[in-house]
């Protein structure tokens, strides 16, 4: 029995999400006594770069907290300063958004600030519990989060609809819970690996497996539990749209790790596992990019992109490798933080001038406002994958662990040519439609009416901080790198 | 249904008799799921529902997990649906019975769903489960401590779910003052 002291002691490796978790409730206590919601601002941007703050802390611990429930050890660290500091971004962004009706401000920053505690959660849990429970956090407080804007009916039906792809691929990943509880008698995931360490495996596994696939397949947009991502990336809030794309895309590959990386070496379905994985991937990205390319309005496009990107993630994936896959997840995923942002903070620009979020809102911009067009213009190269951008590393890892992998001569090798071959040809495509966006930019004349884009203090500290960093990924990798490595999951 | 037979000889009641109970618990699942999701009319459906979540709670009594059992019932049964019927009740639209339940994609759908139960039946019956000798009766008792023992961190965590939920389904369902 471990006693309330020792219970005591363990909290603090909770600390960024315990600050994180005081904060939207103290915030969700003071909206009801401060009339005015701006006023809440500063406390959630205090909150969010405290978390970030205790999450640079060097407290881990690899022993497992609260009854085997969580993990605080390094990996789970990563995805805390992750989640702060994507947190801390959206906050800046939403400060200037100006659909965002003022009555709400007090729910929105604190129902926002609890998500960033649920993606942490999700990043350290060991126990099937705790990773449902975390999961369904998350997912509650996005589908609240995106029907904010009480006046637009694309807001209130992409909330519905992305509430109910969520609820059934929840039900059917809790079914794969359950299975696997049934084939290996315990919610922990160090013991069900255990379980299947010594024992054959069975199709059991396989589809209970697959089923939870679906529930974490939904929160990263893998095909086919992409279909919310359109509508809910549009009718949302475009700060929410960001942290769709980022924070809460990055909770569901943080879980997927750990699930993969604890419970999957005692498998003995690797190579059928991995080629499911693998087409999947291959799925996702040539989905998300093909139709990305006949999209018009902004954040429909970027948000087939992050369909794509979400398909490139993956693809790191089916090299089951410690060595490699981690890293190269992870510092994709770094990268994909601060182009993707950046890139919402010009949708956000946009749409606060001309009230709409078309690709021909964009024409001229180069004229209008030459800082918006460079920036933007940086993040779609990013985006892309042109060296020496951020965007280019993450991807040029992920290409690396493939031919890696093949040259290795690890199972499934000939396998991993193809995917990487596959993964060149949509970065191709991908190309296209980025490209289109800069077209309207530089190569097309504004239309008359179109004022000027005005960039508010908030605004453009979010567009300087996703600037320098996209930069600094790509051109000195080498201390993030090795921040990345350092964070992995210890080899099993 | 073999385990459930297994575990009825050994409580020493007759297995035709817990059989015929598995197969109206059963029953009333697969009846109740079916008009759930088939009926037009909105109010019949969520009846149907309460019919399912009342097997589920069969099911749970026969695994001779009987807090489940009373817990199911006073929760699903006796509060849930009892909401979803003043919900239906409440929202005008939705009690009239012109919402179909099918559209073109219904026959693909169903096709879909009996691939799935196929694949998944034959993977449960092929399973070889283990069958543990005695039923696992968890007395209430041990559950409390458990709560604030192995599973007081999500017990915390749930608290912070339900007031999100809470606060959003306020924020999401309430009337404009605009539109008064």
């Amino acid at each position: 029995m471990v006693g309330a002291s020792e219970l005591w002691q363990q909290m603090r490796y909770l600390m960024p999400e315990g600050l994180l978790l005081c904060a939207g409730l103290v915030i969700l206590l003071f909206d009801l006594v401060v009339k005015k919601g701006r006023s809440l601002y500063p406390l959630a941007m205090l909150a969010t770069a405290g978390a970030a703050a205790l999450a640079l802390l060097p407290l881990e611990s690899s022993e497992p907290l609260f009854f085997g429930m969580i993990q605080s050890d390094a990996f789970a660290r990563y995805f805390k300063v992750f989640s702060a500091l994507a947190g801390f971004l959206v906050v800046l962004m939403s400060m200037d958004y100006k659909p965002l009706p003022a009555r709400f401000v007090g729910e929105y920053l604190g129902i926002l600030v609890l998500a960033l505690a649920a993606i942490m959660l999700l990043a350290e849990s060991t126990n099937l519990l705790m990773i449902f429970l975390s999961l369904e956090f998350l997912s509650l407080s996005s589908y609240i989060l995106v029907g904010f804007l009480r006046n637009d009916k694309k807001s209130k039906e992409a909330s519905l609809k992305y509430f109910l792809f969520g609820a059934m691929c929840t039900a059917v990943m809790l079914y794969g819970f359950a299975l696997l509880y049934g084939a290996s008698g315990s919610l922990d995931l160090p013991a069900i690996k255990a379980a299947f360490a010594n024992r054959q495996n069975t199709p059991l596994t396989c589809l209970a497996m697959l089923f939870i696939l679906a529930g974490f397949g939904f929160k990263v947009a893998m095909v086919p539990f992409h279909a919310w991502v359109p509508d809910a990336y549009e009718g949302a809030p475009t700060p929410i749209t960001a942290f769709l794309s980022v924070g809460s895309k990055a909770g569901g590959f943080a879980v997927l790790l750990r699930v993969f990386f604890t419970v999957f070496p005692g498998l003995d379905y690797h190579p059928y596992w991995l080629a499911v994985v693998g087409v999947l991937a291959v799925f996702t990205m040539t989905v998300g990019n093909v139709i990305a390319c006949s999209q018009d309005n902004l954040k429909r496009l970027l948000g087939y992109s992050s369909i794509a990107q979400a398909g490139y993630v993956l693809l790191g994936f089916v090299v089951m490798d410690g060595r490699f896959t981690q890293p190269a997840v992870m510092i994709y995923l770094l990268a994909y933080l601060f182009m993707n942002l950046g890139a919402f903070v010009v949708v956000i620009v946009i749409a606060n001038t001309t009230g709409q979020e078309e690709i021909d809102d964009l024409a001229g911009l180069s004229e209008r406002s030459p800082l918006l067009a460079w920036s933007m213009f940086i993040f779609l190269l990013s985006l892309a994958g042109v060296p020496p951008l951020g965007g280019w590393i993450g991807k040029y890892y992920i290409f690396a662990t493939l031919v890696k992998g093949y040259l290795e001569g690890l199972s499934g090798g000939n396998l991993m040519l193809w995917f990487a071959v596959a993964l060149a040809v949509n970065s191709v495509i991908a190309a296209y439609y980025y490209f289109r966006i800069v077209k309207a930019m530089f190569f097309e004349h504004a239309r008359e009416r179109m004022a000027r884009p005005v960039v508010g203090g908030p605004l453009l500290t979010a567009l300087y901080v996703s600037l320098i960093l996209t930069f600094a990924v790509g051109l000195w990798p080498q201390p993030f790198l090795n921040w990345v490595s350092r964070m992995a999951l210890p080899l099993l | 249904m073999d385990e459930i037979l297994a575990k009825s000889a050994q409580s020493s009641a007759p297995a035709l008799w817990v059989g015929a109970a598995f197969a109206v618990s059963f029953g009333l699942v697969v009846a109740g799921s079916l008009g759930a999701a088939l009926l037009k009319n909105l109010l019949h459906a969520v009846l149907f529902l309460a019919l399912a979540l009342l097997g589920v709670a069969g099911l749970f009594l026969m695994l001779s997990s009987t807090f489940l059992f009373v817990v199911q019932i006073l929760v699903y049964v006796g509060g849930v649906v009892i909401l979803l019927i003043f919900g239906v009740m409440l929202t005008s639209k939705m009690a009239q019975p012109d919402i179909p339940p099918r559209n073109r994609q219904t026959l693909a759908a169903a096709l879909l769903a009996l691939l799935l139960f196929c694949a998944t039946a034959y993977v449960l019956t092929t399973h070889p489960w283990m069958v543990s000798a005695e039923p696992p009766a968890v007395p209430v008792a041990e559950i409390g401590v458990g709560l604030l023992q192995k599973y007081v961190l999500p017990f915390e965590i749930v608290s912070v779910v339900l007031l999100v939920a809470m606060v959003g389904a306020i924020v999401l369902a309430r009337r404009e003052p605009e539109s008064k």
